[in-house]
């Protein structure tokens, strides 16, 4: 039978180290701020390049319908969502709150889980239903250029993806974000009530 | 190598031990004990400039690492990773001397108490002093000392019923 003070001796007997040093740390520092910031970069890049390209599209080709001109707004919108979206999370991750008391950490990461939890489920339906009706008033003046081989092939092939992906994908995708979602968000409380 | 490496190299090797300690009490790893601890110093160089000195730079690098430690958890758990990868298991068995054994049975003992309780632990054992583990925490130090008390009782209780085996 061991009393606590023996354990502490036990303890204080070890003899593990990291095998970290700082000089691993830097040069890790280096590197994971390079990453970051080219994914990020990336994203962001590419959703400036889609909205330079409408844009261009916009002011090249004289659109007679003023439904192609809202669908083309609608376009730049869900973009500039985007982007909006990505900028904010980067402003919240950047001032992260590791150096508070555990529970307001815990507070803070929970806040943030349920902000991205609302992008993932609500404002992701949402978005997918603004860009289909985006998509439906771009189609009606691009309708009357075309023949209705095209129109057949166009509008049935928009029409089963977004099916697929309303009433598939987009379930399966939310299910599994409210799974993770829930999961995390018991472990938190669980934690944060230890530091009551 | 300019002022802020070179407070940074000397912090870390002040604190990087112990706070190693604290990783591996709360995920009984090896890996990713080294993994915290490299993740709270990527932290503390980030916010070195947002240290006010209202309390000692080791309180505030113990609180970095508390958060880390809860926040890794929640991966943690996803990947159902939760016990010893079995080449840490061979690894260890290479040079297992009474000693080996006994502060690995600790380890393996701290590992069962909850969350709260393996971090508030190592430090107690790490000797870091109780208003300065309450300000860590963020437990006021009446209700630290008597966690305190019940984590040691729990802890000395679940070795004595492992040691017997």
């Amino acid at each position: 039978m061991k009393n606590f003070d023996k354990l502490v001796d036990i303890w204080q007997t070890q003899k593990t180290a990291p095998e970290v040093n700082y000089e691993a740390i830097f040069a890790h520092l280096k590197k994971s701020t390079n990453q970051f910031k080219l994914k990020i970069s990336l994203g962001l890049g590419a959703m400036v390049i889609a909205v330079l390209g409408i844009g261009f599209l916009w002011t090249i080709i004289p659109f007679l319908y003023l439904t192609t001109h809202l669908s083309l707004a609608i376009f730049v919108l869900c973009c500039l969502y985007y982007i909006f979206t990505q900028i904010k999370n980067l402003r919240i991750l950047g001032n992260n709150s590791f150096t508070l008391t555990p529970k307001k950490h815990i507070e803070n990461l929970q806040s943030f889980k349920l902000l991205r939890h609302k992008e993932n489920t609500r404002n992701y339906v949402i978005y997918t239903l603004v860009l289909a009706i985006g998509f439906g008033l771009y189609f009606v003046e691009f309708f009357t250029q075309v023949n209705n081989f095209v129109i057949y092939i166009s509008l049935g092939f928009t029409i089963i993806w977004f099916t697929v992906c309303y009433f598939y994908w987009q379930k399966v995708y939310i299910k599994r974000e409210e799974k993770i979602f829930n999961a995390m968000f018991d472990d938190l409380n669980r934690i944060k009530n230890q530091f009551e | 190598m300019n002022k802020q490496e070179k407070l940074f190299k000397d912090v870390f090797e002040a604190n990087s031990k112990k706070i190693y300690h604290l990783c591996f009490g709360y995920t009984n790893d090896d890996a990713a004990a080294n993994d915290l601890l490299q993740e709270t110093f990527l932290k503390v160089w980030q916010n070195l400039d947002k240290f006010r000195e209202q309390s000692q730079i080791s309180t505030w690098i113990y609180r970095i690492a508390v958060n880390t430690c809860l926040t890794y958890l929640k991966k943690e758990k996803r990947q159902n990773k939760e016990e010893l990868t079995p080449n840490i298991i061979e690894n260890q068995a290479e040079e297992v001397s009474e000693k080996q054994e006994q502060v690995s049975l600790l380890y393996t003992c701290i590992a069962k108490l909850e969350e709260n309780e393996r971090l508030i632990i190592t430090m107690v054992m790490d000797e870091i002093p109780y208003p300065e583990i309450a300000e860590i925490s963020g437990i006021k130090e009446g209700n630290l000392r008597v966690k305190i008390h019940r984590i040691k009782l729990k802890l000395t209780e679940l070795y004595n019923q492992h040691e017997k085996f």
